[in-house]
């Protein structure tokens, strides 16, 4: 199978919009914990969270292993 | 005098559409607000993270591009550059073709409606078939879609209920389950008939040559169960740098978006099926449009590329709420789309610069935009390249009195003296028939001009004694 393909066309339009840039920018320095719903879980048992939460989707949380 | 497209759409638009858009937005806006703020300590700094993010991915899409392709040859898939949209769609065409395929099945895809896909490989006896309930929809009502992730938002369920029957697919019955029962009963056919399933994406991780696909309807999973073949069709502005990033993005797309904490179904595909695998596509393609995105790229506007997609610059913008999607005349409508689609139009530029004057600079956009582009920042630059270019607007009241006022300080003082004239004419008289429907609802503030001039000298006064 033969196709169409614009691979260097594409990379070279890539590159000349990007040469001019004086900078850069940068990738930030960031801890994932920000994305984490603190506020939703403060003082809250994780367990309790889980299963009610797996509840909701007619799940059910398993408490003993065996 | 004439009006702007944008405009005249506006003013015929029916009054239960209206009704409907500005009722659906403005929940979705109040829900993603609360939701949001309840739950992060600092949804503000995520927003800016996920802005440095992608502005770090697309001003590095020279190291990112190659990057993920070899990360998506090393999972197994070939992978393809399509320039344009005519490209890309030979390119399915003939990967369609190589696999004797007459029918494919497509999770939602914007790139695929901006090359209008469909209707080109309909030109060529292929089947394509939406199957987003929303898509699904648009498709046998031959309509378009007019929300990023709502692409019926203008209809109402009995408008939905009527096109089912006039499609065949039961008799008028409006019940939102009743719909939604009907189109999958049909829909799961189509998943078993199709040789070849098509999707977008909404992430691909350059470290992992992952794709993410979001979903509520649980759609793209069924395209890519039963299929052999599956097409990812990518714009390249989709690439995030790292696997990470993905929990901050993605917390943020769905809450922003449809104001979920998840979305239902969130997909991450690394590759065709491995042979210990029972199911899914034995060969994957992965296909990056260009289609104007390096042009984007090269100008002072590339920050748009940011853009993920979620809606929830429409939803919160008082035009779109009152001239709905299909006012936009582009795939992409409300602010997002203002910005984007002039720059898509390349050359043709001139037939959608009037988009950037949809706005009435509010700011809102920008400040619900889960990856903070700046777009009445854009909006202002599109509309000095409209003006730079003499692209003529409509609407626009004629400028050149006040460019001479404001050129002359001496006429100034003198318009600004006189101005003050008008606080002694009752306002039914002021001779501006412009006005006249204005007043009638409003009253004309008392004029005030000179007030700067005043305070100036004072000051300077102040500041030499």
């Amino acid at each position: 199978m033969t196709l169409p393909d614009d691979r260097e066309a594409i990379f070279g339009r890539v590159r000349a919009a990007l040469t001019p840039l004086p900078e850069r920018a940068a990738m930030p320095d960031y801890d994932t914990e920000i994305a984490v719903v603190r506020k939703l879980l403060a003082n809250r048992d994780l367990f309790a969270v889980f299963t009610e939460r797996i509840k909701l989707v007619n799940g059910e949380a398993l408490t003993d292993p065996a | 005098m004439r009006f702007q497209q944008i405009d005249q759409f506006a003013a015929h638009l029916k009054a239960d559409t209206r009704a409907s858009v500005y009722q659906s937005t403005k929940l979705t806006h109040e829900k993603r607000t609360k939701m949001l703020f309840d739950q992060f300590a600092d949804p503000n700094r995520m927003r800016a993270i996920a802005g440095e993010i992608k502005q770090h991915a697309i001003e590095n899409l020279d190291t990112y591009l190659p990057a993920v392709e070899a990360k998506l040859q090393a999972n197994g898939a070939h992978v393809h550059w399509a320039a344009d949209g005519e490209t890309a769609c030979q390119q399915v065409l003939a990967i369609m073709r190589a696999h004797g395929a007459t029918k494919m099945v497509k999770a939602k895809t914007m790139v695929s409606e901006e090359i209008e896909l469909a209707e080109f490989l309909g030109k060529h006896g292929i089947e394509a078939l939406e199957t987003d309930l929303g898509e699904f929809i648009i498709q046998i009502d031959h309509d378009h879609p007019s929300h990023i992730i709502r692409p019926i938002i203008h209809k109402n369920r009995r408008e939905v209920a009527e096109s089912f029957e006039k499609n065949g697919l039961g008799a008028y019955n409006d019940e939102p389950e009743v719909i939604t029962r009907r189109a999958r009963q049909f829909l799961r056919h189509k998943y078993l008939e199709a040789q070849v399933g098509l999707t977008g994406a909404n992430f691909v991780s350059a470290e992992s040559g992952r794709i993410v696909l979001v979903t509520n309807e649980g759609n793209s999973r069924f395209c890519l169960a039963a299929n052999k073949v599956h097409i990812a069709l990518i714009g390249i502005e989709k690439i995030v740098p790292r696997d990470r990033d993905l929990a901050l993005l993605l917390n943020l797309l769905a809450r922003s978006g449809t104001a979920q904490q998840l979305t239902v179904y969130t997909e991450f595909i690394s590759g065709p099926k491995s042979p210990t695998q029972p199911d899914g596509p034995e060969e994957m393609h992965v296909i990056f449009l260009d289609n104007g995105r390096t042009e984007v790229l090269a100008t002072e506007c590339r920050d748009i590329l940011r853009c993920i997609r979620c809606g929830a610059c429409l939803n919160v913008c008082p035009v779109y709420r009152q001239a709905s999607g299909h006012a936009y005349r582009s795939v992409y409508p409300g602010p997002v789309g203002a910005v984007l689609s002039p720059l898509l139009m390349g050359d043709n530029f001139a037939e959608k610069a009037d988009l950037p004057k949809a706005s009435s600079l509010c700011g809102a956009c920008q400040e619900v935009c889960p990856v903070n582009i700046p777009i009445p920042d854009m909006l202002l630059r599109l509309r000095d390249k409209a003006k730079q270019e003499h692209v003529s607007s409509p609407g626009t009241p004629p400028m050149g009195a006040w460019g001479l006022l404001a050129s002359q300080p001496a006429a100034w003082k003198a318009a600004l003296i006189g101005g003050k004239l008008i606080n002694h004419i009752p306002t039914k008289m002021l001779p501006i028939p412009a006005l006249r429907a204005w007043e009638q609802k409003r009253t004309l503030p008392a004029w005030r001009g000179g007030e700067f001039r005043k305070w100036l000298k004072q000051h300077r006064k102040e500041k030499s004694s």
